[in-house]
């Protein structure tokens, strides 16, 4: 009986935590981000990885993330979705940018966003472009962020940076913007 | 035999629970903060809670003339209760307001954007007032707490063998309740346009436009405000007849100039920010029911302009062109449809066009944020 009882228990934390998303430790070793390029995370981060998209975040996702969208192809959508527009590799970054705000908003608990600051920019030893984003979520908690990319032979890569206003943006912005300094091509 | 009496005894309490109404004289009256022992004590909580979070809300419209034109036309309509009553325009691109049983109102830009006069708007809002003067959430909350209790008492006594047959009976009464006091709100609403000499016409017209978005869209599921609301249709023909039987002005307001004017400046931001969630075939309704701009005349073919953009069905690019250039030939001093078209023929072969319109863009528009990336395409351009 006392058995059956340990296994029930070990069987209700096993499927709590299966239950959960896996993440794992990056630790400030250089990083291969995709085939393309490498980063320097700087300090250590917890990495959750879904598909195409890998996040980091120090104190929790809905307070900081650094978020890898990798490789994005023509004719498919930034977060793998099925409502947002496509990215296309003839697009301006203008038109990037405006995309990457939409695609947020559908994907996301977002009420508001809009991009701002849009200018060119090297992603590492790739033409890009840089900009700045400002959210708030379905709960009015405003968020910001700034985002880089750049098409590489005609695939879209985009690092960007989303934390709350108050208090977390200003913390972590300089660790993010040291990772996009660092980016290597491979 | 013991099983059985134990499943009558299940049965009979919480019948008897369940039925139990609601004590009109321990509720307070709107405004009053209830007993703290109260059941409303603790719905009162909840609000101010939510209360806190709004008034820090990132997405309250900071606009001072909007917020007071809102407050006094609530004002307006609250009459007595007016001081009880505190406003948030909230940025949320759905049509809504709701107003808590501790005076909280919140209005959402969703709303504003598809209401075109000020009676319109005094409807819902009347609506809402309404809501709070009859003390409907709080009745609404103890009414959903006893169903609910009995469903799950009765479904335990029945051994869960009757649970589809006690949660659609228990649903059903809950949603009965609530359309009772939707009705009871459009009533009352409809009596304080009349006895403030508004056009009793901008309540069914209001519901008319709704149902128009609604069946463009082809959703199962209504809008956020309608979700708990009676048939559409049922609620404009309730209008149309109780409106009859009322006093109406014999000028009634409109006021579709004074709406306007606190709206127009923030209306093609609202629509764009709505536009992005992609529900293309509701903003063709919204678009088709917004007000010629004064403040900038070619407005409504921007916007049209913009939807087909995102819509991106065939040939859009040319099709959206046309609107920002019919935009452009209305008000030659809006730089919005000039930067439109000069982004979409940017890697075309009209290089010419694109340069040309992506200049004047900056000319009209020296402090363009994205001035340095519209240099670089022009540089690009090189024509």
């Amino acid at each position: 009986m006392k058995l059956s009882k340990q296994f029930i228990y070990l069987f209700i934390v096993a499927f709590l935590t299966g239950c959960g998303p896996s993440f794992t430790l990056v630790k400030d070793e250089r990083i291969n981000i995709s085939k393309r390029y490498s980063v320097q995370p700087g300090m250590d981060w917890s990495q959750l990885k879904r598909e195409s998209v890998t996040y980091w975040t120090a104190d929790g996702l809905m307070l900081d993330e650094i978020v890898f969208l990798e490789s994005i192809q023509d004719g498919k959508t930034f977060f793998g979705d099925e409502k947002s527009n496509p990215f296309k590799s003839n697009m301006s970054e203008i038109e990037i940018a405006e995309l990457f705000i939409e695609s947020l908003k559908i994907n996301g608990q977002w009420s508001n966003g809009k991009y701002k600051e849009l200018k060119l920019q090297k992603f590492g030893s790739f033409d890009g472009f840089n900009f700045g984003i400002s959210l708030v979520n379905k709960d009015g908690l405003a968020y910001k962020g700034l985002a880089s990319g750049a098409i590489i032979e005609k695939e879209l890569h985009i690092i960007f940076f989303l934390a709350t206003e108050f208090h977390y943006y200003d913390k972590f912005k300089n660790n993010f913007l040291a990772i996009v300094s660092s980016i290597q091509k491979t | 035999m013991k099983n059985f009496h134990i499943f009558l005894l299940s049965c009979l309490l919480p019948l008897a629970f369940g039925c139990q109404s609601i004590n009109e004289s321990v509720i307070a009256n709107p405004g009053d903060r209830p007993d703290s022992t109260t059941t409303e004590a603790g719905l009162w909580m909840q609000m101010e809670k939510i209360e806190a979070q709004s008034k820090t809300s990132g997405n309250r419209v900071k606009d001072e003339k909007l917020n007071s034109y809102i407050e006094q036309l609530v004002c307006k309509l609250a009459g007595e209760y007016c001081s009880d009553i505190r406003v948030y325009v909230l940025k949320v691109p759905a049509f809504n307001a709701t107003m808590a049983p501790n005076g909280m109102m919140h209005v959402w830009t969703g709303l504003l954007l598809r209401v075109q006069n000020e009676a319109q708007l005094a409807t819902v809002l009347g609506h809402e007032i309404t809501h709070y003067i009859k003390k409907h959430s709080l009745k609404r909350y103890v009414d959903t707490k006893n169903k609910v209790n009995t469903f799950t008492i009765l479904n335990l006594g029945a051994g869960g063998l009757l649970t589809p047959v006690l949660m659609l009976g228990t649903i059903g009464s809950i949603q009965a309740y609530n359309r009772d006091h939707e009705r009871e709100a459009d009533q009352g609403g409809l009596k304080l346009l009349s006895e403030k000499g508004y056009s009793l016409e901008g309540a069914p017209e209001v519901w008319e436009n709704i149902v128009k978005e609604q069946e463009a869209s082809k959703k199962d599921t209504p809008s956020l405000f309608l979700s708990s609301h009676p048939q559409s249709t049922e609620r404009i023909q309730n209008l149309r007849t109780e409106a009859k039987k009322l006093k109406t002005s014999s000028t009634p307001r409109i006021g579709e100039s004074d709406y306007l004017q606190h709206i127009l400046p923030h209306r093609s931001d609202w629509f764009l920010q709505e536009l992005s969630l992609k529900n293309f075939k509701e903003m063709e309704i919204v678009l088709q029911n917004l007000a010629f701009s004064p403040l900038h005349k070619g407005e409504l073919h921007f916007l049209k302009g913009e939807l087909l953009r995102k819509q991106r069905e065939k040939d859009f690019e040319t099709k959206a062109i046309a609107q920002y250039q019919k935009a452009i030939d209305l008000d030659a001093n809006d730089p919005r449809p000039l930067k439109a078209i000069g982004l979409l023929l940017l890697k075309t072969d009209q290089k010419q066009r694109a340069s040309e319109n992506l200049k004047k863009y900056l000319s009209l528009k020296p402090d363009a944020e994205d001035r340095s990336i519209i240099n670089s395409y022009l540089k690009e351009l090189n024509v």
